[in-house]
C-alpha cells in the first residue's frame, strides 16, 4: 500500500504535466480527491488496519491528498494565468480609433468673459447687483446729472419706449438704485445689456454689454479708483500688464478717466488690434460726481466713491482677437464651439 | 473739432512737433482722434520758372522746357502749349509722387531726355476753389513771386497738418482754435496771444439807423448782439484765412461770409451776417415761430416751423432759423452794400431740439446745442468788426445793439487743499495747485491752505470742488497721482439666483448645448411666423418708438422666435445636429401703453435637431433640470401648448397648478416659416419659476433596511390613454407600501385588437421596519389593479 501511495502522487504528476483545460482538472481532482475518488477511498479502507497501523497511515494518507491538493491548485493557477492572458491578448484594440461622440457644449464667449471678471471683483469683495434693462429716464439719465436735452445725451443714441421709458443706453442707471437702496459702504458690480440707436456692422451693434462698478464709502479717493482698476486689468490681462490713465469726460463722474492697458494681442509692440500703439482703451471711470450723489440721497461731505463701466464685448474680441462683434450675435456653433 | 497746426500757431510759440503736441494734449485731457497731414499724396513737386522754351524738333506738339527749379536748371518736354517763358509752373521732379499714384521717372521723348514733368491743377487733385485755374486745361500756371525749388504744398497751401480733437459735452468752449490754444498753452505751460478784437469805427453814424432788434423770447435768446457794416465791399479772402478755413473743413466763399466763419472756428461762437437790404422793416424779431411757418433755408429747401422753434424774423415774415441756418432771401450777394452782424446766445436744448425736429445740423447748430458762452458773444462780434476792418471790407458802424438778460459776473470758488487731496488721494501743496490752477487761466489765490478759484465765465462747466480737483489733477498728471487698495473687508453677498443659473448653465452645456446670445428685439413678422393667434399674450410687447426697423420694433416675450433663427443659421450653415440654449430676459408689459417700467424675466430656452433629437430625449433634458434644481416631486409634464408647436407632440411643463414652460417638436409650418430644413425639439422654462421651486436645503434620509419587493404588471389600455397618468394613477392607489412605479415597456400590436396598446410598470414596495411578503401587499396589488379597470379601462394581460 505504501509504494501504493507514492505511485498515486507520480500518477497524478504525469497527468497533470500536460493538462491544459480546467475541464480536464476538474476530472481529475474528482478522480482522486471526489468522494469516490481514490485518495478517499484509501482514507475509507483505514478501517481495516489496526490500531496501531492506523495513525501513521492516517499521516501518509493526509500529507498525499495535501501534497496532491497543492500540485492541481497549482495547476488550476497555471491554467487560469494562461487563459487570462490569452484572453487580454484576445482583448487589444485599436486605442487610435475615434472615442464615442457625445459632444460636450459649451458657453458663449461673453459668458466666460463675464465670469472671469466677475471673479475679480468678488475675490475683491464686490457683489453682483442687477437691474431693468427698460428703464425710468430718471434713472438713466437725470439721476446721473443728465438734464433733458443736454448735450451730454447726443453721445448716446437713444432708443425711447415713451417719454420717461428708454432702454437704458449704459448700466450706469443701476449705480443711482443701487444708492438709493443700499447703505454704504457699497462695493458692487453689475453686469447687463445695454442698447444703442447704432445700426449693426463690424464694430457697432444695437444691444451690447456693460459690467458697471460702483464703490461707495467714507474716504474714497481717486488713488483708490487707480488702485482698484489696475489691480483688475493686472489679473485679467497679466500681472506685466500697464496702464494709462487719461482725462475723460462722462457727466456722472468728476474727475473722470479712460483707462488703456498693454494690448493684449501684440503684448505692446504695436498691432492693428492697437493701432500701432501698444496700448488700447478698456474702460472708463471716475470720482462718483457730488451731484450724483446727492440726486441719491448721499451726502458729498461724508461719503465719496468712484464708479467705472466696462464693455464686456469689446473687451471679450480683445482678449480673443474677434474683430467683428456681428460674430457674438449670430451663434454659429463653430464659433461659440471655439471658447469652450 | 478740425484744428489746422499752423492756424494754432497763430495763438501759441511752438515748434513742437505735431505728435508729441497730441500726446500732451491728450495727457491733459484733450483727446485726438486723427492727425492728417494735408498734401501727404503729393512728394517731391517743386516751383519751377521756364528760363527757355523750344519747339521740339521732331514733335508738332511738344514743346521742350529748361526750368529753374532753385538747385539746378533741368530740361523737360512737355505736351501743354499753354507754358510761356517766365512763367511759373508745378514741377514734379524724378522720383516724385502725385495724388493720382503717378511715380515721375527720368524719360525720353521722341529721342529728347526729360527729367521730370510739368503738373496740371488736375495731377495735383486741384479744383478750381482750391486755387484759381486749378480747372484750366493744360499746366497750372502758378500767380504770385514764388522762388524756384519752393515746396508746391506751400503754394497751394497743402503744407499744413490737421489735429482732430475729440470735444467732450463738458467743454463746449474747446470747440474753437482758441479753446484749443488755451488748451495747449496749459499742456505746454507756455503763454498764449489772444486778439484783442480792437477796431475804430464811425461814431457819426449808428446801427439804429440800419436796423432795430427786438428779443420776444428772452427765455431762448439771452443775449442778442448786433453791428452794421456799411460801404462793404464783397470779395474775395485773403489767402491766409482761405488756407485756414479749408485746412478746417470749410470752403470759402466771399470775405464777409469768410470773416463769419472763421470767428466761428476761432472764438467758437456762430456768427451770421444779413444783407440789410433784405431785413424788411428794418427790423429784427427774435421770436417763436407760428405752427406751420415757413422759409427756404440757405440750402435752398423749403422748411416749416412749429412753436417751439425760435426764428429771426423781420417785419414780414422769418429770415433764419435761429442758432440753425439763415434763410434764402436774406444771404449775403455779390452787390451787397451793407452787412448786419448777428452773434447771440440761444438756449442749447431748444437748437438741439430744432435741429433734431428739422433733420437740418450745421457747424452752428452742432455748436449752439452744445451750449456757447454768453460772454463770448460780445468777443466774437468784436472779432468780426476788426476783421472786416483789417481785409477793408467795409466800414463800422457806430454803435452795437446788445439785448443781455444773463448776468454775466464772474464765480468764484473756495476750496480747501486737503478736500482737493481727499478726493485724489494725494498730498499736494496749496501752492502747487495753485500753479495747475493758473496754468488752465483759472486764476487763484492762496489764503493758507485755502484756494479762492477765479472761474472765467466762458468756463461754465467748472462749478464745485470736484471740478477743481479735476483741473488739479489732469495738470498735475493722473500718472503721478498714486496707487491705493480700498480700505476696509467688504464680503461679496452670495446671489442664489445667479449660482443657481450657473449650475444650469453647467448641466446643459455637459449635455451637448452651446450657448447663443441673441438681440432682444423682435418683430410682428416673429409672431406670424410663430402662428401666434392675434389675441395672444406673446403678441403684448413693448413698443420701441424710434426702432432700427419692423422686424426690430419690439422688445421680445419669448425667446424661442430667436432660437429658432439661430437653428435655421446653424443649418444654412450645413451644421450638424445642433444644440443650442440662451438663457435671457423676456419683457412682459403689465399694462399697455407702458405707464410703469414692464416686467422683466429670465427664461431659458433649448433647441435642438439631428440625429440623436426628439421629443424624448429633450424631456430628459428638461427633466433632469428640474431633478438638479431639486425642484420638489419634480414636475408634471401633460399634453398641451402654444401652436408653433405640433399639435400632438407638445407638452407644459407644470409644477403643481403654475405653468412653468413647455416643449414639444416645432410645427412644420413654423419650422418652414423659420427656413428650417429638419426638424426642432423646443423647450422653453421660465427661470425664476425654476429658482423659486428649487430647494435649496439638503438633508440626509437613512438608506433601507429592509429589502424591496419588486412586481411587473403589463396592462391594455386604449391607444390614446397617457402613461404618465396611469403612472400617476397607480402611485396614488399603491398604499403606504409603494416607493416607486417605473414604465419599462410600451407596445402596440395586432394581437392586442386595434386602437390598443400595451404598458408594462415596474412596482417597487418597500416597509421601513421589515421584510414584505407577498400578503403585506395584496390588497394594494388588487385595489391598484381595480382602479385601473374602472379609470382606464385596462386589463390585465397575463
Amino acid at each position: 500500500m505504501k509504494e501504493n501511495l507514492n505511485t498515486i502522487l507520480d500518477e497524478i504528476k504525469a497527468s497533470l504535466r500536460d493538462m491544459q483545460q480546467n475541464e480536464a482538472l476538474q476530472e481529475l481532482k474528482v478522480k482522486y480527491l471526489g468522494k469516490k475518488g481514490e485518495i478517499t477511498q484509501m482514507m475509507k479502507q483505514m478501517g481495516s488496519l489496526s490500531p496501531e497501523e492506523r495513525p501513521a497511515f492516517g499521516q501518509k494518507i493526509n500529507a498525499l491528498r495535501k501534497k496532491a491538493e497543492e500540485a492541481i491548485e497549482e495547476k488550476r493557477l497555471e491554467i487560469s494565468e494562461k487563459q487570462k492572458n490569452a484572453r487580454l491578448a484576445a482583448e487589444k484594440i485599436d486605442v487610435t480609433l475615434p472615442g464615442r461622440k457625445n459632444r460636450i457644449g459649451g458657453l458663449h464667449p461673453l459668458t466666460k468673459v463675464y465670469w472671469e471678471i466677475r471673479s475679480i471683483f468678488v475675490h475683491m469683495g464686490f457683489t453682483v447687483v442687477e437691474g431693468p434693462e427698460i428703464e425710468l429716464d430718471k434713472f438713466n439719465f437725470e439721476m446721473l446729472n443728465i438734464p433733458k436735452d443736454h448735450p451730454a445725451r447726443d453721445a448716446q443714441d437713444t432708443f425711447y419706449v415713451t417719454d420717461d421709458i428708454v432702454l437704458r443706453t449704459h448700466t450706469s442707471p443701476v449705480q443711482a438704485r443701487t444708492m438709493l437702496e443700499t447703505e454704504p459702504p457699497i462695493r458692487m458690480i453689475c453686469p447687463g445689456r445695454v442698447y444703442r440707436q447704432d445700426d449693426v456692422d463690424a464694430t457697432h451693434s444695437p444691444v451690447f454689454n456693460q459690467v458697471e462698478g460702483l464703490v461707495i464709502d467714507k474716504g474714497v479717493t481717486f488713488a483708490d479708483l487707480k488702485g482698484t482698476i489696475n489691480t483688475f486689468l493686472r489679473r485679467f490681462y497679466g500681472e506685466q500688464t500697464k496702464t494709462k490713465f487719461r482725462p475723460g469726460f462722462f457727466p456722472f463722474t468728476e474727475p473722470s478717466a479712460e483707462v488703456d492697458a498693454t494690448c493684449s494681442i501684440c503684448g505692446g509692440k504695436g498691432c492693428p488690434a492697437c493701432k500701432g500703439a501698444g496700448m488700447i482703451e478698456v474702460l472708463g471711470c471716475g470720482m462718483v460726481n457730488p451731484r450724483v450723489l446727492i440726486n441719491c440721497g448721499l451726502d458729498p461731505e461724508v461719503y465719496s466713491g468712484f464708479a467705472f463701466g466696462l464693455g464686456l464685448d469689446r473687451l471679450t474680441n480683445i482678449k480673443y482677437g474677434i474683430t467683428d462683434i456681428r460674430l457674438l450675435y449670430e451663434n454659429d456653433v463653430r464659433f461659440i464651439e471655439q471658447f469652450k | 473739432m478740425l484744428v489746422p497746426y499752423r492756424w494754432l500757431k497763430d495763438y501759441i510759440e511752438t515748434d513742437l512737433p505735431v505728435k508729441e503736441l497730441a500726446e500732451k494734449m491728450v495727457a491733459t485731457g484733450n483727446g485726438v482722434e486723427a492727425i492728417t497731414e494735408l498734401g501727404a499724396d503729393i512728394k517731391n513737386v517743386v516751383v519751377g520758372k521756364i528760363v527757355k522754351l523750344e519747339k521740339h524738333p521732331d514733335a508738332d506738339k511738344l514743346q521742350i522746357c529748361q526750368i529753374d527749379v532753385g538747385t539746378e536748371t533741368l530740361q523737360i518736354v512737355t505736351g501743354a502749349d499753354n507754358v510761356f517763358e517766365g512763367a511759373l509752373v508745378p514741377v514734379a521732379l524724378c522720383g516724385s509722387e502725385l495724388p493720382n499714384g503717378m511715380k515721375i521717372k527720368k524719360g525720353k521723348l521722341r529721342g529728347v531726355e526729360s527729367y521730370g514733368m510739368l503738373c496740371s491743377g488736375e495731377e495735383l487733385c486741384l479744383k478750381e476753389s482750391d486755387y484759381p485755374g486749378a480747372e484750366v486745361y493744360g499746366i497750372l500756371i502758378l500767380s504770385g513771386d514764388w522762388a524756384p525749388g519752393t515746396d508746391i504744398r506751400k503754394v497751394i497751401m497743402k503744407d499744413d497738418t490737421v489735429i482732430e480733437f475729440e470735444i467732450g459735452a463738458n467743454r463746449p468752449d474747446c470747440l474753437s482754435v482758441l479753446g484749443i490754444a488755451r488748451e495747449a498753452a496749459a499742456a505746454l505751460d507756455i503763454p498764449i496771444k489772444i486778439p484783442d478784437a480792437a477796431y475804430s469805427e464811425d461814431k457819426n453814424d449808428d446801427i439804429h439807423n440800419y436796423v432795430d432788434v427786438e428779443v420776444t423770447d428772452t427765455d431762448l435768446c439771452p443775449r442778442y448782439m448786433a453791428k452794421a457794416v456799411k460801404n462793404v465791399k464783397i470779395g474775395p479772402s485773403p489767402d491766409w484765412m482761405q488756407a485756414r478755413l479749408r485746412a478746417a473743413g470749410i470752403r470759402p466763399i466771399s470775405n464777409i461770409v469768410d470773416i463769419t466763419n472763421f470767428v466761428m472756428l476761432e472764438t467758437g461762437q456762430p456768427m451770421h451776417a444779413y444783407d440789410d437790404k433784405d431785413i424788411r422793416g428794418r427790423k429784427i424779431i427774435v421770436r417763436r415761430a407760428e405752427d406751420g411757418e415757413t422759409m427756404k433755408t440757405l440750402d435752398g429747401k423749403e422748411r416749416e416751423f412749429t412753436s417751439s422753434m425760435l426764428l429771426i424774423a423781420d417785419a414780414e415774415g422769418p429770415t433764419g432759423i435761429a442758432g440753425v441756418m439763415g434763410g434764402e432771401n436774406s444771404e449775403i450777394k455779390e452787390d451787397t452794400k451793407t452787412v448786419i452782424y448777428e452773434a447771440a446766445k440761444f438756449m442749447y436744448g431748444n437748437i438741439r431740439q430744432t435741429s433734431r425736429g428739422l433733420g437740418l445740423a450745421t457747424e452752428a447748430s452742432m455748436r449752439f446745442s452744445k451750449g456757447v458762452d454768453t460772454a463770448n458773444v460780445e468777443y466774437a462780434i468784436n472779432r468780426c468788426c476788426q476783421l472786416t476792418e483789417m481785409l477793408g471790407a467795409g466800414e463800422i458802424v457806430g454803435g452795437t445793439i446788445d439785448i443781455l438778460s444773463e448776468d454775466l459776473s464772474e464765480k468764484e470758488i473756495v476750496v480747501k487743499a486737503q478736500d482737493i487731496n481727499g478726493i485724489l488721494g494725494t498730498n499736494l501743496s496749496a501752492m502747487e495747485m495753485k500753479r495747475c490752477l493758473d496754468r488752465v487761466f483759472l486764476k487763484t489765490e492762496l489764503d493758507a491752505t485755502e484756494l479762492r478759484v477765479h472761474i472765467p465765465h466762458i468756463r461754465g462747466d467748472i462749478d464745485g470742488k470736484a471740478d477743481i480737483a479735476e483741473e488739479v489733477a489732469r495738470i498735475y498728471g493722473y500718472d503721478n497721482i498714486p496707487e491705493n487698495e480700498v480700505q476696509g473687508r467688504i464680503m461679496a453677498v452670495k446671489r442664489d439666483m445667479e449660482v443657481f443659473t450657473d449650475l444650469v448653465r453647467h448641466y446643459i452645456t455637459g449635455n451637448g448645448f452651446f450657448e447663443c446670445i441673441t438681440y432682444s428685439f423682435t418683430g410682428k413678422a416673429d409672431w406670424d411666423k410663430l402662428l401666434l393667434p392675434e389675441d395672444s399674450f406673446l403678441r403684448r410687447a413693448v413698443k420701441i418708438r424710434n426702432p432700427l426697423g419692423d422686424d426690430t420694433a419690439y422688445m421680445r416675450t419669448t425667446l424661442i422666435a430667436d432660437a429658432l433663427k439661430v437653428m435655421a443659421t446653424n443649418l444654412k450653415h450645413k451644421n450638424k445636429n445642433v444644440k443650442i440654449f440662451e438663457i435671457d430676459k423676456v419683457y412682459l408689459p403689465k399694462e399697455l401703453p407702458l405707464t410703469e417700467l414692464p416686467e422683466e424675466r429670465k427664461k431659458m430656452v433649448l433647441a435642438m435637431s439631428g440625429d440623436d433629437a426628439d421629443f424624448y430625449r429633450l424631456k430628459e433634458i428638461v427633466e433632469n433640470i428640474f431633478e438638479i434644481c431639486r425642484v420638489e416631486g419634480g414636475i408634471d409634464v401633460v399634453a398641451g401648448g402654444e401652436p408653433y408647436f405640433h399639435p400632438g407632440r407638445k407638452a407644459l411643463m407644470m409644477l403643481g397648478d403654475k405653468l412653468v414652460g413647455q416643449l414639444g417638436e416645432i410645427h412644420p409650418d413654423v419650422q418652414e416659416n423659420f427656413g428650417i430644413p429638419e426638424k426642432v425639439y423646443v423647450a422653453q422654462m421660465d427661470m425664476e419659476s425654476l429658482f423659486e421651486a428649487s430647494g435649496t436645503k439638503i438633508r440626509f434620509a437613512p438608506l433601507p433596511k429592509y429589502p424591496a419587493i419588486e412586481r411587473d404588471i403589463a396592462i391594455t389600455v386604449d391607444k390614446d390613454a397617457e402613461a404618465g397618468t396611469i403612472r400617476k394613477a397607480i402611485l396614488k392607489n399603491g398604499g403606504k407600501y409603494i416607493e416607486n412605479v417605473e414604465l419599462f415597456d410600451v407596445y402596440e400590436g395586432e394581437q392586442l385588437g386595434k386602437g390598443k396598446k400595451s404598458l408594462a410598470y415596474a412596482l417597487t414596495f418597500r416597509s421601513a421596519t421589515g421584510t414584505l411578503t407577498d400578503e403585506n401587499i395584496a390588497k394594494d396589488m388588487k385595489r391598484i389593479l381595480a382602479n385601473l379597470e374602472t379609470d382606464f379601462g385596462a386589463a390585465l394581460r397575463s
